[in-house]
């Protein structure tokens, strides 16, 4: 069975279909690209996974547990997580502050006294996202690519099984979009996350992704490997080729 | 003032970096026992001037120690959680109201106060479970149309309030040095209560949501929870201060717990600090105290009140308590440079 099973799932906003009856599996271990043109439903769909916004139709499953209807901090705690579009940090607090209000929702084992998080330390996600010595700084005064690993830090501390990425290489330098992409493989290969990135940056996607999703006008265009994906006629025709 | 200012940074500090490994957690049972010590200090300070000054000013005093300590319980949604409630005026009168009434129907002062701490509780947790679905300003306004149907109901119940004309209240406190104490204890205990929430899981979670409740919902803070029993508590300490100021006052009018009052509840402690432990005492200082001595009419010490939120919220906006922060800075650098 796939870890997340998303079957027919559907969004309306005001009169607008922004997701329409979604069917996705995503295997464990997977990193699972979602690409589309703009308004094409990525970030909603990322919102119905992670508990931002109700579906008004259609199952979401967990590892065999139901997520649709959850609120997001219910969601959370059945080990979804999630970063935003937008940088969204505690901007006026040390990064490791911002971690610790994370892992102390979620801790299962060990204790704040040993400053571990069901294993996980605060020097382990820190060094994860490549931000080592960087836990004492005021979020607001770090790189805006710091702030993006930042981002993912803090949703790592939340122990998911799940992580979903909105976006995260936006504003990044070629070079700051390449650590980035070895942080995520590295936060599924050292803690067998499985990881959903939207992102519109091709060349980052591509050699990132194991699977992608392409989509579009709320609906489920394609789905395979990165070369599947990119031969396939539907999503030359809306998207990489236009 | 050291023991003013630890106490004033205790919420901050303790709230804002999460002091939640071990490594900090010896040194912060220090600060805090250090914050507790301050606001014991400024309590028996205020207690000894309530009995030692003439009874014009001791009545103002008394009036400001009871205003901090609603603005105090205000300070738990508003000022922690940044959510601008203003309603706790009619919880003021919940607790004023329900403890007369209590008290004329021959309850002990004990159950007449546990019984209007309930009640006004138990306001709270209506009003809380419907305006916490809202934010910002509509927030303020289903909260301030609240306070406005409390005065509704305290003008208009004549039976239970006697209207317009108000209650007499039985006194329950033996002398006027008993409730004095009693004040100074209940305002130290509200101040505490700031403290110790703000050291507490559900301090941190209440700032969390004030800074961005949305990320605070999708890093696993329960929001809604969190909000509905930082409201209730609030409601709750303003309940309690609602039964002082009918014991301090002896009659009870609705013109005390107006709509108005709730606004002005919330201008105080925005003037004096939001979130910081001793905001509420400062700004109640100023919004009582000030129009009182100097001896203006209600109309234009409503108009300097007034005057002087918008001035402070462009100059100061962090209210009273930045303002000290800053001036201790700056004494600070004097110091270390020397």
């Amino acid at each position: 069975m796939a870890l997340l099973e998303v079957d027919g799932v559907s969004k309306v906003f005001g009169g607008v279909q922004a997701v329409r009856t979604m069917q996705v599996s995503v295997e464990e271990g997977v990193i699972q690209g979602i690409i589309g043109p703009n308004g094409s439903g990525k970030t909603t769909f990322l919102g119905l996974l992670s508990g931002t916004f109700r579906p008004d139709g259609g199952s979401i499953r967990l590892a065999g547990r139901r997520l649709d209807g959850l609120s997001a901090h219910r969601t959370v705690k059945e080990g979804v997580a999630r970063t935003f579009q937008t940088t969204r940090l505690f901007a006026s607090w040390p990064l490791a502050a911002n971690i610790r209000l994370a892992a102390e929702e979620h801790r299962t084992g060990g204790s704040a006294r040993s400053g571990t998080y069901a294993g996980l330390t605060l020097e382990r996600i820190l060094a994860l996202a490549g931000l080592d010595e960087r836990g004492g700084e005021i979020c607001a005064s770090l790189s805006n690519a710091e702030q993006r690993l930042a981002m993912i830090a803090v949703a790592v501390a939340t122990r998911p099984v799940l992580l979903l990425l909105d976006e995260p290489a936006v504003g990044m330098s070629p070079t700051e979009a390449g650590d980035l992409a070895r942080v995520i493989r590295r936060i599924r290969d050292e803690l067998a996350i499985t990881v959903m990135i939207v992102e519109h940056n091709m060349h980052f996607m591509m050699g990132l992704a194991d699977r992608i999703l392409a989509m579009n006008a709320g609906a489920k265009l394609a789905e395979g490997t990165p070369a599947e994906v990119r031969r396939d006629p539907d999503v030359i025709a809306s998207y990489l080729g236009g | 003032m050291s023991g003013a200012e630890s106490a004033g940074r205790g919420v901050e500090a303790a709230a804002a970096t999460a002091e939640a490994d071990g490594e900090f957690r010896g040194h912060g049972v220090l600060r805090a026992s250090g914050a507790y010590l301050g606001i014991a200090l400024i309590g028996a300070a205020l207690w000894f001037l309530l009995g030692h000054v003439n009874a014009f000013y001791s009545n103002i005093l008394a009036s400001i120690m009871i205003w901090t300590i609603a603005t105090s319980g205000l300070n738990l949604i508003a000022g922690l959680g940044g959510y601008p409630s203003l309603v706790q005026g009619a919880f003021y009168g919940i607790g004023a109201y329900t403890s007369s009434i209590a008290l004329a129907h021959g309850q002990p002062l004990w159950a007449a106060t546990a019984l209007a701490v309930a009640l006004a509780g138990a306001a709270g947790l209506g009003v809380g479970i419907i305006f916490s679905r809202t934010r910002g300003q509509y927030f303020a306004i289903g909260t301030l149309f609240f306070g406005a149907v409390v005065g509704l109901v305290m003008n208009n119940w004549a039976s239970l309030t006697q209207g317009p004309i108000g209650l007499s209240v039985p006194f329950a406190v033996p002398d006027l040095e008993t409730l004095n104490a009693l004040i100074a204890v209940c305002m130290v205990l509200s101040l505490a209560l700031v403290v110790f929430i703000g050291r507490r899981r559900l301090g941190l979670r209440l700032v969390a949501v004030r800074e961005d409740e949305d990320l605070a919902e999708h890093v696993g803070v329960p929001t809604a929870w969190t909000k509905l029993a930082a409201f209730v508590l609030s409601a709750c300490v303003g309940g309690l201060a609602g039964v002082l100021i009918a014991q301090y006052n002896g009659t009870i009018s609705p013109e005390l717990f107006d709509y108005y009052v709730g606004f002005v509840m919330f201008v105080a402690l925005a003037v004096g600090g939001a979130g910081r432990v001793l905001g509420p005492l400062l700004g109640s200082t100023f919004i009582v105290g000030v129009p009182h001595l100097l001896n203006l009419s209600s109309g234009i010490g409503q108009l300097l009140v007034g005057i002087v939120f918008v001035a402070v919220m462009i100059l100061v906006p962090g209210g009273f308590m930045s303002a000290v922060d800053a001036v201790l800075v700056v004494f600070r650098r004097g110091g270390q440079s020397q």
